[in-house]
């Protein structure tokens, strides 16, 4: 029977503009007012048109200045001077109800003070005399003081929790560090940056601090934070050491995405407002007036969308659809492997959930921000095929006769399942799905053979299907499982390496355009149409060895981002807009292993949908 | 990427803006020198600030003169005063 739906449409919302598919990707730094008075290390509170700043120094002498600025937008205007001067303090709350705390002023300070729209108050003091501390909060009644540097640590972990009144000391982070950036409330907050020069990010959930994904550019001392985003919707920029940057980065909640520049590069500058709406005020070196503002286009409206939702955009009389655009994605490279591994075996299934085999037999598991030792494998075997992620992967084949060997993980632990029919090593790198009772092994090589012999696995057993039509090892693959998959690249004798594509649909293989780049040994990610080949090498495997990336919609090869080393037997998987590869040979040292761990990020956009 | 050179005083709002932002690359540095990309849009924004054009060479010249004198003021503050600070170092310009 038909359905309603089915017989007159359904309804397309119409917007006046389009949905905020990915804000912050459409943020510029423009020139704002200049400060009156140059200064670096001021704490800020408020938002990019009511924001206030406080203390800092200009020529490092003592004591340092009380002086505190109010923004309306185009000008700054002298207020009442803090009642005790210092550089590196922490701030909150807004223009009108604003909180400082810590900072250096010959001496560290544990003095808190009350700004009511007119004069300052001192209230009660911090447990910890500190400057360069990380500043969480919204408002002035409820704060965090995380780190900085205190007597007994130049990079302390020790936080401190504001309620109006007092400071409760609880849950310390994990890094220790100073001169680092905050966001969010007492409820839920976040860190980045700061000394020791690192990335480091760490979520607050109330009670304690964990570890997550780590800014892209790794030397963030003296990094500023968008004071008043959240632990989900964050803006870092500027800092660096020795040198300084001008990057800005947007923080989604679980990954940090690279973003348009400052126009100024500087360090130890403040920040102000929200990640659509900010300030970025003052800084080093030379310590400077300048101020700059931070604005998305479209204004986030609507900042409601959902992958796939179409709408009709009145003002640009287009229909639009939000969606991945997977060839705009990007690598960033992450955290490394503790071990280096080449021609054993990766998969996963984003950049936050994989599992790599170190040459030893014990698994390396990734969660996203750090490494951790998973299980060992009873077949300590290369070029074994692989699908799943750290808590679930199937693994198989690989090494020397018989290679019919297949094991499950469990997070835990490696169990040996029923064997391959065709025994065979060489075999693809890349990711097939999620399920471990389900999928295929295909290609691969015998001794003196390579092979285009295909089994699939329901959870139990193997069964023999329809070969490839091109014999092939050392290629990539990508997929969903049993059903549907594609085979790109790897070695084919006749032609070496190979630029031939095919595709699975359950029951036979299907030729289909061929790779830009002709490549074995790389590594797969994505399903059947957003599929990615990355990294690999010519036959035979001379420098220099592949950074290249393709993306692959069902028809059509098209080359995005590069790696940032070149490199082949890198392993890895995922899905189009969330994958990583890791480890391989890279060219230089010569047949030097890698450590290195990538990570493929795509963000939404809203395109616009065209008939012809 | 080509890029221009030049040296103009930062005035405040609209010195840049978000439109310029998005139409040539525009990087500041230390001494008022800013880092331009060479296109259309790049030479009006120069015109609009009254951009002095330097060599590269010249304005690399003018950065790490800039630099030079904040780690002499860096070098001139007491142990405990720097420890409180990071030395600037001097980079190359793009």
């Amino acid at each position: 029977m038909s359905k309603y739906k089915e017989i007159k449409g359904f309804k397309v919302q119409t917007l006046a503009s389009d949905t905020a598919a990915s804000v912050a990707s459409t943020g510029t730094w423009a020139s704002g007012g200049s400060l009156n008075t140059k200064r670096m290390g001021a704490g800020g509170a408020g938002t990019q048109t009511a924001g206030t700043i406080f203390g800092g120094d200009a020529d490092g002498g003592s004591p340092r200045y009380g002086l505190h600025e109010n923004y309306n937008g185009s000008t700054w205007s002298e207020e009442t001077d803090l009642i005790q001067g210092a550089s590196y303090v922490g701030g909150v709350g807004t223009q009108t109800s604003a909180l400082k705390f810590g900072g250096y002023s010959s001496q560290r300070w544990n003095l808190t003070e009350l700004w009511n729209g007119s004069s300052w108050t001192e209230l009660n003091e911090q447990s910890t005399a500190r400057f360069g501390q990380a500043s969480v909060g919204q408002v002035s009644t409820a704060a965090l003081t995380v780190g900085g540097s205190s007597a007994s640590s130049a990079t302390s972990n020790v936080v401190e929790q504001w309620n109006g009144t007092s400071w409760t000391e609880v849950n310390e982070i994990n890094n220790g560090r100073s001169y680092f950036g905050g966001s969010g409330t007492t409820a839920a907050g976040l860190v980045f940056g700061g000394t020791p020069e690192s990335g480091y990010t760490e979520l607050w959930n109330g009670n304690s601090w964990t570890n997550v994904t780590a800014m892209n550019t790794d030397e963030r001392y003296g990094v500023a934070s968008a004071t008043s985003g959240t632990s989900t919707d964050a803006l870092g920029f500027g800092g660096g050491y020795p040198t300084t940057t001008a990057n800005t980065e947007s923080w989604n909640g679980s990954t940090w995405t690279e973003q348009n520049n400052l126009g100024t590069t500087r360090r130890n500058l403040t920040g102000v407002g929200t990640s659509s709406a900010a300030l970025a005020v003052g800084g080093e070196p030379p310590i400077m007036t300048n101020t700059e503002e931070w604005t998305t286009t479209p204004a986030p409206t609507f900042t409601k969308q959902n992958l796939g939702q179409v709408y009709y955009n009145s003002g640009s009389n287009a229909f639009k659809v939000t969606q991945f655009v997977f060839p705009t994605g990007t690598w960033a490279s992450n955290a490394a492997m503790p071990t280096a591994t080449t021609e054993r075996w990766g998969t996963g299934n984003s950049n936050s959930d994989a599992i790599f085999m170190s040459p030893p037999g014990v698994s390396m598991e990734w969660n996203g921000s750090s490494w951790s030792n998973g299980g060992t494998q009873n077949n300590n075997w290369d070029s074994r095929s692989a699908w799943g992620g750290s808590s679930s992967a199937i693994v198989a084949g690989g090494g020397t006769a018989p290679r019919t060997y297949v094991e499950t993980y469990n997070g835990t632990a490696f169990t040996e399942v029923a064997v391959l029919n065709t025994g065979r090593g060489g075999l693809p790198a890349g990711s097939l799905g999620t399920s471990i009772d389900d999928g295929l092994v295909f290609g691969g090589a015998t001794p003196g053979n390579v092979e285009a012999e295909t089994e699939t696995w329901n959870g139990s057993s193997w069964t023999e299907v329809s070969d490839l039509n091109t014999a092939r090892r050392g290629s990539g693959n990508s997929g969903s499982g049993s059903t549907s998959a594609a085979c790109f690249g790897g070695n084919v004798p006749s032609t070496n390496s190979s630029a031939l594509t095919e595709t699975w649909n359950g029951s036979a293989w299907t030729e289909t355009t061929d790779l830009n780049t002709a490549r074995n040994a790389g590594s797969g990610f994505g399903g059947t149409t957003s599929a990615g080949y990355v990294g690999g090498s010519s036959y035979p495997s001379l420098p220099p060895y592949n950074v290249k990336t393709e993306f692959f919609n069902g028809s059509t090869w098209t080359e995005t981002g590069d790696l940032a080393n070149g490199r082949y037997h890198n392993k890895g998987g995922g899905a189009g807009n969330s994958a990583i590869t890791g480890g391989g040979y890279l060219a230089s040292p010569s047949g030097g292993q890698s450590t290195e761990n990538a990570v493929w990020t795509v963000d939404q956009s809203n395109k616009t949908i065209t008939v012809s | 990427m080509a890029y221009k050179y030049c040296t103009a005083t930062n005035w405040g709002k609209n010195f840049f803006t978000h439109e310029e932002r998005k139409q040539f690359h525009l990087s500041g540095h230390p001494g008022d020198v800013w880092v331009v990309g060479d296109n259309l849009y790049g030479d009006q924004w120069i015109s609009k600030v009254s951009g002095a054009i330097k060599s590269k060479s010249e304005a690399q010249a003018i950065v790490t003169a800039e630099i030079e004198a904040a780690q002499a003021a860096y070098d001139a503050l007491s142990a405990e005063e720097q420890a409180e600070k990071s030395r600037p170092a001097i980079y190359n310009l793009p």
